[in-house]
């Protein structure tokens, strides 16, 4: 199992304990949660804009993401940062990618890697009957 | 490698001599790859707590109120 968060999901796991955190957690524990640089780029830019007089959040943010294996950005397509997360992911082996993004939810399944927004990779990951 | 001497109780140490059996691991193998399990999961833990503490409440200042928001609102 290798789980792959969208830079929203991320974002929802620093800043309020609840589900993505969980998953964040329960991922890490098993060391099979992956990141790429994009995510921490896109993570800074929205805590930047939405918390200009919190200027340690982007450390805050960091401390936890550095938990995640960090693999390899893909350059395309240059113009849709979204499609280039999904394809890091896919070609870095993860099963799932979870995202709270409806487009990207829409794309589904991306040869073995599922697409699933928080609570489907819940029940699916962790939650009793799971891979575990 | 440092040495550290830690006091056990003697359900502890049966405890660690069982796991450690059924391992195949030394003591002091199986206490380094436990100890090193755990601190990476307290320092996520301290990590979060410390970033919900700072950034929950600026969160709610912003508008964002509850993890829907920030699935929505988030690239």
């Amino acid at each position: 199992m290798k789980v792959f968060l969208d830079t929203n999901v991320w974002l929802s796991a620093t800043v309020f304990a609840g589900l993505c955190e969980a998953i964040l957690t329960e991922a890490a524990q098993r060391s099979a949660l992956l990141t790429t640089q994009l995510v921490q780029q896109k993570a800074h830019e929205v805590l930047h804009r939405k918390f200009p007089h919190v200027p340690k959040a982007k450390t805050l943010f960091d401390a936890i993401w550095a938990e995640a294996v960090c693999v390899p950005d893909v350059d395309e397509p240059a113009d849709d940062n979204d499609a280039r997360l999904v394809r890091a992911a896919q070609l870095a082996g993860a099963t799932v990618f979870v995202t709270g993004d409806r487009r990207v939810l829409g794309w589904g399944v991306q040869g073995s890697m599922q697409i699933l927004g928080p609570r489907e990779a819940w029940m699916q990951l962790f939650a009793i009957g799971g891979p575990n | 490698m440092s040495t550290l001497t830690v006091r056990l109780t003697e359900r502890e140490d049966r405890d660690l001599q069982l796991a450690c059996e059924q391992s195949g691991k030394t003591k002091s193998e199986l206490v380094r790859a436990l100890l090193a399990e755990s601190l990476r999961a307290y320092r996520l833990r301290q990590s979060l707590q410390a970033a919900h503490a700072e950034l929950g409440p600026a969160a709610r200042q912003a508008g964002w109120l509850t993890e829907e928001d920030i699935l929505r609102d988030a690239p």
